[in-house]
């Protein structure tokens, strides 16, 4: 099995230059094993970028290492030109970096409209001192963010559940909830871990549809997910990473074209 | 009323007030946060101690009882110290217990701080008079006010309901609002609000600080009542009375936390004195504490969202008319 980039292959972005997200020679080690062994490929700003491969290629492990939920044990994360390596989560999220989780993370006693209203960030009233003001200090614009909440759950046809407890939902909803949640996060660029996982196939198409439009909208989105007809779809440029390293990057197509990578990765 | 049946009523009352803030401060850090607070009578017994040697003038080598801090405040000032150390106590503690994405550790580490603190309270008999603790802790205006022991008892009820009224009015601010909300979320899933871009850390900080001072409150107004706080008054497992409650009553509802104070701290705990004594001394405490136990597995088992739930926030009922939208409504930051 060869690590190194397949000769020919083009970085996601053209080059890390104009990358809205770099990634250069990111490793990270957990007792003696290397779940990412020196990757490195860049994310273009408007793009979605799908991150392809098999179970254990550090797929998930370099989208933790981005978000910051791990810290890397060497290697940079540059994100709009500024290194976030290491950085806690909740800082690389005020960035605009929005993180979804492969398992579903709903606050399951949360109505699902809470759960959105909940993401919003520079909220009043949501800190301790804040919150003493009263009332009339933030309804106003709870309200706003309930309509903006509202809107998201009927563009994404959950409006019938807007006051049932989030832990209800079947687990296709709770995924969409998730996109939903990170979408009231304000992102500037979404790291999806399979947000297609359980959902439905006709909701499936639509969620692609709607990710394509968030990215003609300009959010940029870097995507990890095993249902290959939806990167196929949406994924602008397409990474293939195994064991820990990039292996090759380019469009579907030429992905599908490299024999080796078919071989190997897709069709077992 | 006999004034006899009076003062048991009025004391039922003052303890039944203290408990509800103690209740109200679990509520708020465990119910609502997910905070679990394992050291919670530690804080309350901070602000006993405080409230009580600050009242009591400066220890002199005379006195029958040795303690540090004394000192002769007007009230409302022991009260408030007591408030103000009970949350600088749960800053200090919360720098290397609270991990909120470990919530197992956290409650270990609690456990332990709380079994520490009362062994060295207990051992440095200088700090606060050990094993006997301090006594004769003079009531807030007793002397001025010049009452018989009923009618101040009276009085002094009526500064406990005061006090309780305005607890509530703070949690119940509180957890309606914006940042309560942020607080379920937390208990929810910590790691997904944090992925949120919020630093639960800081946040689970500022909660157990909140919960602290409220705890080491009802401490204060318990001690200048009757007068008294030694080691015994505190053992660990005071602790779990108070979650049992809590759990009983309704977690994360400032109604239930009321309603388990009233009835497992209240009913609960003061049924034995109607019932006839058996077996050897000490045995029939034994088993309502062992009753306890039972108690709280059966609400974990059967209904472990308690009496009274938390409450289902329906926020569809305040989604503005679609007249009132802002134009911005997309979800995505330009």
């Amino acid at each position: 099995m060869t690590a190194a980039p397949l000769p020919g292959t083009v970085t996601a972005a053209g080059s890390g230059a104009d990358a809205l997200l770099a990634v250069t020679d990111l490793r990270v080690e957990f007792s003696g094993v290397h779940a990412v062994a020196g990757a490195t490929f860049a994310v273009g700003p408007g793009t979605i970028t799908g991150l392809i491969g098999p179970n254990g290629a550090g797929k998930s492990t370099t989208l933790k290492l981005i978000a910051g939920s791990e810290v890397p044990t060497g290697g940079r994360v540059r994100y709009e030109g500024q290194d976030i390596t290491g950085h806690p989560v909740h800082e690389v999220a005020r960035h605009g970096l929005i993180r979804t989780f492969q398992l579903s993370s709903e606050f399951a006693r949360l109505t699902v409209l809470e759960n959105l209203v909940v993401a919003a960030p520079g909220q009043r009233g949501a800190t301790l001192t804040s919150a003493l003001l009263g009332k009339r200090y933030w309804r106003a614009q709870q309200a706003d963010l309930i309509g903006r909440a509202s809107a998201l759950l009927a563009e994404f046809g959950l409006s019938q559940a807007a006051d049932q407890y989030a832990g209800e939902l079947s687990g296709g909803q709770k995924r969409l909830l998730e996109i939903m949640r990170a979408l009231m996060a304000e992102p500037r660029m979404l790291l999806l871990d399979e947000p297609l996982a359980g959902v439905n196939p006709t909701l499936r198409g639509a969620v692609t549809e709607h990710l394509c439009r968030l990215r003609d909208q300009g959010l940029t989105m870097l995507m990890v997910e095993h249902e290959l007809a939806a990167v196929e779809r949406c994924c602008d440029s397409v990474i293939v990473m195994a064991a820990g390293r990039v292996l090759t990057e380019g469009t579907m197509a030429e992905i599908r074209a490299n024999k080796e990578v078919v071989d190997a990765y897709l069709l077992g | 009323m006999s004034l006899a049946y009076q003062y048991y009523l009025l004391t039922l009352l003052i303890f039944f007030g203290v408990n509800t803030i103690a209740c109200w401060s679990l509520n708020i850090q465990y119910g609502v946060g997910g905070v679990m607070n394992f050291a919670f009578i530690m804080f309350q017994s901070v602000g006993a101690y405080l409230a009580g040697v600050l009242t009591l003038g400066p220890s002199t080598g005379a006195s029958f009882q040795q303690y540090i801090l004394g000192a002769t405040l007007p009230f409302p000032l022991p009260w408030i110290l007591a408030a103000l150390a009970g949350g600088v106590l749960a800053w200090f503690v919360g720098l290397f217990a609270l991990r909120p994405g470990r919530r197992d550790f956290q409650a270990m580490v609690m456990l332990v701080v709380s079994i520490i603190a009362s062994t060295l309270v207990l051992t440095q008999g200088s700090w606060f008079n050990g094993q006997n603790g301090v006594a004769a802790i003079p009531k807030p205006f007793e002397s001025k006010l010049n009452l018989g022991e009923v009618q101040y008892g009276w009085f002094y009820a009526a500064l406990t309901a005061v006090t309780v009224l305005a607890v509530y009015w703070l949690v119940h601010r509180l957890t309606a609002s914006p940042w309560g909300r942020r607080l379920r979320a937390m208990r929810e899933n910590p790691d997904a609000l944090q992925s949120l871009g919020v630093n639960v850390r800081t946040e689970s900080m500022k909660l157990y600080v909140l919960g602290g001072a409220l705890a080491s409150l009802s401490g204060a107004i318990l001690v200048q009542f009757i007068g008294a706080w030694s080691p015994g008054s505190w053992a660990t497992g005071e602790t779990f009375l108070y979650f049992v409650a809590v759990i009983v009553g309704g977690v994360g509802n400032n109604f239930g936390a009321l309603l388990g104070a009233a009835l497992v701290l209240g009913v609960f705990e003061e049924s034995l004195r109607y019932l006839p004594s058996f077996g050897y001394a000490g045995v029939a405490e034994a088993v309502q504490f062992m009753l306890l136990g039972v108690l709280i597995l059966v609400f974990l088992w059967f209904r472990p969202q308690g009496l009274i739930p938390e409450r289902r926030r329906r926020l569809s009922r305040l989604r503005p008319e679609p007249a009132e939208l802002s134009q911005e409504s997309s979800a995505v930051a330009p």
